[in-house]
């Protein structure tokens, strides 16, 4: 048995065993599962492209809220694939514009991106009866937790399937040669702005359907989903990567992590991030090292 | 009015300029983009809070200890973590961070804090300017004229070849440390005396210094295209901070 069918098995006894736990424990899986989606979108540019962006919120809340104000507004749910898309497609091309950037400034201004939207998002007012959003957010009638669940591990186990086979065909040799060397792919004859699009395409892909996951899950989205707590996290979860379950499984602990540090003090978990954050450049040299 | 409105976005960009003549430093000097930068004005606005009222000025006291500590904290951890442009920035996201959620746990409550004390406010020439305008005005000015007598004395040839090249600096036997633990260490000095005087002009709350923090590096990066090394650079970020101020305040 190769590694990577052991991978695809082990994911899949991940996404089962929530099906036969209590209701707590599936509510949670079904978070962890949205949040290991993102991780692996973010992942998808990190690893096969080499830019380390900390502006994926972009993709991911600004789906979840737009498809909170459009369910809001009556809009039928089957519409909401085609916000996602079409949130991944202005993503996407923000992403590609940046991408112009070093590697470094690309960042910086991911991050802008994060934060201007979480500073921007609390202006989002709608006037109606009474005002809606703002601080408050905007919520959406609840819907069966298991039925997002199934929604959510499917989309997972298609994210993780789609990065590996991407990861071993020939689209993935050409990002990854653009990765480690833009101007020697340019001259073997590979488009590297194609590749680029691609890139900044599929991850704002994923990115956005689990946002739009989450806003199906909480039935709740307000301007945190920006924050820099969400926008790190990918970074943090990602930070013992190897291969592609390892974000997964880091993903999974975070969110549990922070569930239990959450009932011992509130938001107590941010400082966990925190410190995870500051020996982050350590562990990250310890992980490629041991790769 | 409208000359009212362009006065009040004059001293929100003298702010501006004061508040990312830290960010600028640590940028060129220190090389890395300091994402704590933010957590240190929240960190100040917090200090004037508990013992402006009791204490006074004297508070400054206490501020200027806590703030040098974390400074110093935050130079040893990029000494010891941080070995390149990012992942220093990184390690300062994390220390940012931490700042805001100490703030945030020691300050168990889901309000916003008010530092209640009288605003001066002064009419010169038919326009009202609050004490805290005033202040940010002549701080701007006491900064800029350090900085220009500081490139100007035997130190500033060295500043600007740290910002130029810092290897070669190194090469060269400038002692880069000093240099770049100075940078940070009034930086984020810098930084929390802005917050501890602008708190009562504000809600005082943990995450209080991202907005500014963004401003901050806008201006930073528009400043860093005109690629200038030693005082004129901070005379180019007041002239841009002022300019940004202004054309944001308009719309």
């Amino acid at each position: 048995m190769s590694k990577k069918t052991l991978e695809i098995a082990a994911l899949i006894v991940i996404l089962v065993i929530p099906m036969f736990l209590n209701f707590y424990y599936l509510w949670l899986f079904c978070l962890a599962s949205i949040f290991a989606t993102y991780t692996l979108s973010w992942f998808l540019m990190e690893k096969l492209c080499g830019r380390t962006s900390f502006g994926h919120t972009l993709p991911f809340g600004l789906t979840a809220y737009i498809a909170a104000i459009a369910i809001f507004f009556k809009y039928p749910l089957y519409l909401m694939p085609l916000i996602a898309l079409l949130v991944a497609m202005v993503s996407a091309t923000i992403f590609y514009a940046t991408s112009f950037l070093d590697r470094v400034k690309f960042v910086f201004a991911t991050f802008l991106y994060s934060i201007v939207l979480w500073e921007f998002a609390p202006f989002v007012v709608i006037k109606g009866d009474v005002l809606y959003g703002g601080e408050e957010g905007f919520s959406i009638p609840m819907l069966p937790t298991k039925a997002v669940y199934l929604f959510s591990s499917c989309l997972l186990f298609v994210t993780f399937v789609f990065l590996i086979v991407l990861h071993n065909s020939k689209l993935g040799l050409k990002m990854m040669a653009v990765r480690d060397d833009e101007e020697a792919a340019l001259a073997i004859g590979i488009n590297v702005k194609q590749i680029k699009v691609l890139n900044c395409v599929f991850s704002s892909l994923f990115a956005s359907f689990a946002g739009l996951m989450y806003i199906l899950h909480f039935s709740h989205v307000d301007p945190d989903i920006f924050s820099v707590e969400n926008a790190v996290f990918p970074f943090i979860a990602s930070v013992f990567a190897g291969g592609y379950l390892v974000p997964v499984i880091g993903s999974y602990i975070l969110i549990f992590a922070s569930k239990y540090l959450n009932s011992i003090l509130p938001q107590f978990h941010l400082f966990l991030y925190a410190i995870i954050l500051i020996i982050s450049p350590k562990l990250r040299r310890f992980s490629n090292a041991r790769g | 009015m409208e000359i009212n409105y362009l006065i009040i976005n004059f001293f929100s960009g003298i702010f501006l300029a004061l508040f990312t003549i830290g960010l600028i430093s640590n940028f060129k000097i220190a090389k890395f983009l300091n994402l704590s930068y933010g957590s240190f004005f929240a960190l100040g606005a917090y200090v004037a809070y508990h013992f402006f009222l009791s204490l006074h000025l004297l508070s400054i006291l206490i501020l200027l200890f806590i703030s040098s500590i974390f400074g110093i904290l935050l130079y040893v951890l990029l000494k010891k973590i941080g070995n390149d442009v990012l992942s220093s920035t990184i390690v300062s996201l994390g220390l940012g961070i931490l700042i805001e959620e100490i703030l945030r746990l020691t300050h168990v409550t889901g309000y916003f804090l008010i530092l209640d004390v009288p605003i001066k406010v002064y009419e010169i020439a038919g326009v009202k300017m609050a004490q805290w305008e005033l202040v940010q005005f002549f701080m701007l000015i006491t900064i800029l004229t350090i900085l220009y007598a500081l490139y100007k004395s035997k130190y500033g040839i060295k500043i600007k070849f740290v910002e130029e090249d810092v290897e070669l600096a190194t090469i060269y036997g400038v002692n880069i440390n000093v240099y770049q633990f100075s940078s940070i260490l009034l930086a984020c000095i810098l930084s929390s005396v802005l917050g501890f005087l602008s708190s009562t002009t504000q809600a005082i709350f943990p995450s209080m210094g991202w907005g500014v923090l963004v401003s901050g590096i806008i201006v930073l990066a528009i400043a860093s295209q005109f690629r200038l090394v030693g005082f004129k650079q901070y005379l180019v970020l007041a002239i841009v901070s002022i300019a940004y101020a202004e054309i944001i305040g308009w719309f």
